[in-house]
């Protein structure tokens, strides 16, 4: 697994992360759920910023960036501020896994931006009720 | 989801693949005899994997961290570290007899210390493994400054 190859596989995890937080937002209440609407607003803002960064880190490589899929498959229930946080919250995760997996194959200013935004998307699992964890991102290590 | 490469952090592989470095291949005849080493130091192992220092540093500071957390009261956090230094293989700090609000106030500083060290230490890395390792707990360290 090259760098390049792992930056492709980060930036089509956030491809997927925008489109299903656009979707999110969608079905978010500013007026009746304020916080949580600011939360998935935050990160959707967040993980756009990272699909642009990866994308023009893959340019700098002079590799074609992969592109978004025309629709991603969405949760099959987003009745409840529950049902989005739920989601945000299995986003992040997913997110967090690939930016480990990113850290691992990257080096110096590259490994440096994964280790960011495992660290933030860290964080924002904590406004959709995620708890703390041992080991953020590490799959093998959840039951710790 | 992406699988991680398998996971060769632990300070006991390190220090297995440094002596297997050791004595496969880097004796090209003009090594110092073993006589002519410092003690404590394998002949050919001029290039001993970086990693286990830096191992033993992050232990180190999270050890620290650990009796800062703990002298302060607070358990979970001190169990978190103490989950990171067993993952590292590391031995366990000696208890701390600071008060428990002096040490409260020096946690915050502490852990935003040990954050900067884990994620210094995962930058500079030589193993990808031990990278994702030592960023997995630097991000878990930035949930409980959050």
């Amino acid at each position: 697994m090259s760098e390049l190859d792992a930056l492709q596989t980060t930036l089509a995890a956030e491809h997927a992360a925008v489109f299903v937080y656009g979707a999110l937002g969608g079905r978010t209440s500013l007026a009746a759920n304020p916080v949580l609407h600011d939360s998935v607003s935050s990160a959707y803002v967040a993980h756009r910023a990272r699909r642009d960064l990866l994308t023009r880190s893959i340019l700098d490589l002079e590799a074609e960036p992969v592109a978004a899929e025309a629709a991603y498959a969405l949760p099959a229930r987003l009745d409840s501020p529950g049902d989005i946080e739920r989601a945000a919250l299995d986003i992040e995760r997913s997110c967090a896994s690939t930016y480990a997996y990113l850290v691992a194959h990257t080096v110096a200013a590259q490994r440096r931006m994964a280790i960011a935004a495992l660290n933030e998307g860290a964080v924002r699992e904590l406004a959709f009720r995620g708890t703390p964890e041992t080991f953020p991102g590490l799959d093998e290590y959840t039951d710790r | 989801m992406p699988t991680g490469p398998p996971l060769v952090a632990r300070r006991s592989a390190l220090l297995l693949s440094a002596v297997v470095l050791a004595a496969a291949g880097c004796d090209d005849g003009n090594s110092p005899s073993p006589a002519d080493t410092p003690t404590g130091t394998l002949p050919g192992t001029s290039t001993v994997d970086p990693d286990i220092a830096l191992v033993d540093a992050v232990l180190v500071d999270l050890g620290r961290a650990e009796q800062v957390a703990t002298a302060a009261g607070l358990a979970e956090l001190a169990a978190l570290h103490r989950a990171h230094i067993e993952v590292l293989e590391g031995d366990p700090p000696a208890a701390s007899a600071q008060g428990r609000r002096a040490a409260r106030a020096a946690v915050r500083r502490e852990e935003e210390r040990l954050h900067r060290q884990l994620v210094a230490a995962a930058v500079a890395a030589e193993s990808g493994a031990l990278a994702r390792l030592l960023a997995s707990m630097s991000a878990a360290v930035s949930q409980r400054l959050a």
